[in-house]
């Protein structure tokens, strides 16, 4: 029954949105989209009472607050399912008023809930409405929660070719340049966030409130078979893999590694080396060697 | 439940689109793929919510494709606000429509409804005014959607809890029109039909007795919540007695249609679910048999 057409939008005129509809949705909408009951409101309560019927039970101002109660709640959820350990340590008054003041500045502008955080870790970062002395932690919350939601769902990428890193020669890999997948993150934590958040998500009772200083580093990835992983990793790896990524050479890379170890450090890099590189070859965080002769 | 219920008269209609029933199936929920892939329980089909699966890649999607190789999947979406004033968002609708390419649904739903304004996405199924303009505003899009997805679309009846100054006309006759406007299917769902005649004091049957029953691709069954003074969408019970009455007195009126039973809240073990679907199988055989005999 549909004609065949495949064409894009720009084969499709649009109607132009009745004016009175469109009035009542940015109306509407708006008063909607916030966390004060439209009951006793200066602006919305009006709102409602332009565009509402009242009924036998319920003003048109309690009737439009459904609404508006079902958007704070639906958001709220959403986001207590992807930061539960954040949710767990500001407590429900401390995430409900982060939650909050997140949704203000950042209203949901994407047709799906899984975009809804995206903005958390950058909002976080500024966020001055953290109870005292938690901002820290909750920052370091932020960053790793969010990044599960990212990794979760993204694209497939390519893997290793493991036979052309096989073929690269001894000389060629001082001036290689080695590729990392795209979607490993790194992490430097002020905060055991990983140990905290497998805490709150387990069967056993949820952990304190509190955590304490303790500086960390993690890599996070996606294997073959989907699953996401959090691997603790050295601080040495953490800035050599940074360092990779920041696309210089793997020789000016170790030169990072080696100006932060000791001369013991120094004797043994070379065998440490082989054996990172190869660990993480097999997880899949390499996925090129760029040699000269590869261009 | 209760089985005396008064069938329609006439016999039942013939379906206007090509689609196929697919028999009794329940949604798709992340809670019941242990039991899925585990143990491949009888399920007549899926509905998938399709936004779920709207993504790059991950998860989802791999076990999206385990569940299509074992059974059919119809695809239901929740964000398309077809109802809204802002621009068709054509990123949306390209994803939609490859997904539909791996899916193979045989129709694609989404709600009479708007959901975002030039703010924000609320997402939430909010009704629209019953006028004649939001009428010809929906139809237009929905044409423009249906060709571009090169399938039959069906567009759901809501559960509302306000109705607005300014409708000049009952929601069925709202309905009835964009679809006969817009040319497309019905996706009826028979609890968001018995909520709103609670919300807004109508009689559910005559609702009934006024669509074009030759329109229903599907049926939807659901269980909501009784707030006293008004009723609650949620998707989170079983189905009540009166809605079971009132899909049987539908049923008469369009013979045995895809039916699916939505719980999204406080989710069941999946028998549990299950055990609603062969309430509703049997409730198909009876309305066939009265015809038959
Ligand atoms: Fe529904």
């Amino acid at each position: 029954m549909p004609p065949e057409r495949t064409d894009g939008p720009e084969a499709h005129a649009e109607p132009q949105p009745p004016k009175q509809l469109r009035a009542l949705q940015e109306d509407l909408g708006q008063a909607f989209a916030q966390f004060e009951s439209i009951v006793g409101h200066n602006d919305h309560g009006p709102v409602a009472d332009r565009w509402v019927s009242p009924n036998r039970s319920m003003s048109a101002r309690e009737r439009a607050d459904i609404y508006r109660e079902q958007f704070w709640l639906r958001h709220r959820d959403a986001l207590y399912e992807d930061y539960p350990a954040l949710s767990h340590y500001l407590g429900d008054s401390g995430f409900e008023q982060f939650c909050q003041d997140y949704l203000r500045a950042h209203p949901p502008r994407s047709f799906t809930l899984r975009d809804l955080g995206n903005d958390t870790a950058r909002f976080a970062a500024s966020y001055d409405g953290f109870e005292s002395g938690r901002a820290a932690a909750a920052r370091d919350l932020a960053r790793f929660e969010l990044a599960f939601v990212d990794l979760f769902d993204g694209a497939e990428l390519p893997h290793a070719d493991p036979e052309k890193m096989a073929t690269v020669s001894p000389e060629a890999w001082a001036t290689a340049r080695v590729v990392l997948h795209p979607r490993l993150v790194l992490f430097a934590f002020a905060y055991p966030v990983h140990g905290y958040r497998t805490a709150v998500r387990g069967d056993g009772p949820d952990p304190e409130r509190d955590l304490r200083p303790e500086a960390n580093w993690l890599a996070m990835y996606r294997s073959h078979d989907l699953k996401v992983h959090i691997l603790p990793i050295e601080q040495r790896q953490y800035v050599l893999l940074n360092a990779l990524r920041g696309d210089v050479s793997l020789l000016d890379a170790c030169e990072k590694v080696a100006a932060t170890g000791s001369d013991t450090d120094h004797d043994q890099l070379g065998e440490t080396l082989r054996k990172w590189f190869h660990s993480w070859a097999r997880r899949g965080w390499i996925v090129d060697v760029l040699t000269d002769a590869s261009g | 439940m209760t089985s005396t219920v008064a069938s329609s008269a006439t016999p039942p209609a013939t379906p206007r689109f090509d689609v196929p029933d697919f028999g009794c199936g329940v949604g798709l929920r992340i809670p019941h793929y242990g039991h899925i892939f585990a143990e491949s329980p009888e399920v007549d089909f899926f509905e998938i919510i399709s936004e779920n699966f709207m993504v790059a890649g991950g998860r989802p999607l791999r076990h999206l494709d385990q569940v299509l190789e074992r059974y059919p999947v119809v695809q239901h979406g929740v964000s398309l606000g077809i109802g809204a004033t802002t621009p068709l968002d054509w990123e949306y609708l390209a994803a939609l429509k490859k997904l539909v390419r791996r899916t193979k649904t045989p129709w694609v739903t989404d709600h009479l409804c708007w959901t975002r304004n030039s703010h924000t996405d609320l997402h939430d199924l909010l009704p629209l005014p019953y006028t004649e303009d939001a009428l010809m505003h929906v139809a237009a899009r929905v044409h423009i959607v249906q060709d571009y997805l090169e399938l039959p679309f069906g567009i759901e009846n809501v559960s509302s809890y306000l109705s607005y100054a300014q409708s000049e006309m009952s929601e069925w006759e709202f309905f009835a029109r964009v679809v006969e406007e817009a040319d497309c299917g019905m996706l009826l769902d028979v609890n968001n039909v018995y909520v709103s005649s609670f919300n807004h004091a109508f009689e559910p049957k005559d609702y009934l007795d006024r669509l074009p029953v030759e329109r229903v691709l599907q049926y939807h069954l659901a269980g909501h919540t009784n707030k006293g003074n008004y009723i609650l969408d949620t998707h989170s019970d079983h189905v009540i007695d009166a809605v079971w009455d009132l899909y049987e007195y539908a049923c008469g009126k369009t013979g045995p249609i895809s039916t699916l039973v939505e719980w999204d809240e406080d989710i069941p073990e999946l028998d549990v679910v299950l055990a609603e679907t062969e309430k509703a199988r049997v409730i198909r055989q009876r309305v066939q048999a009265r015809h038959a005999s």
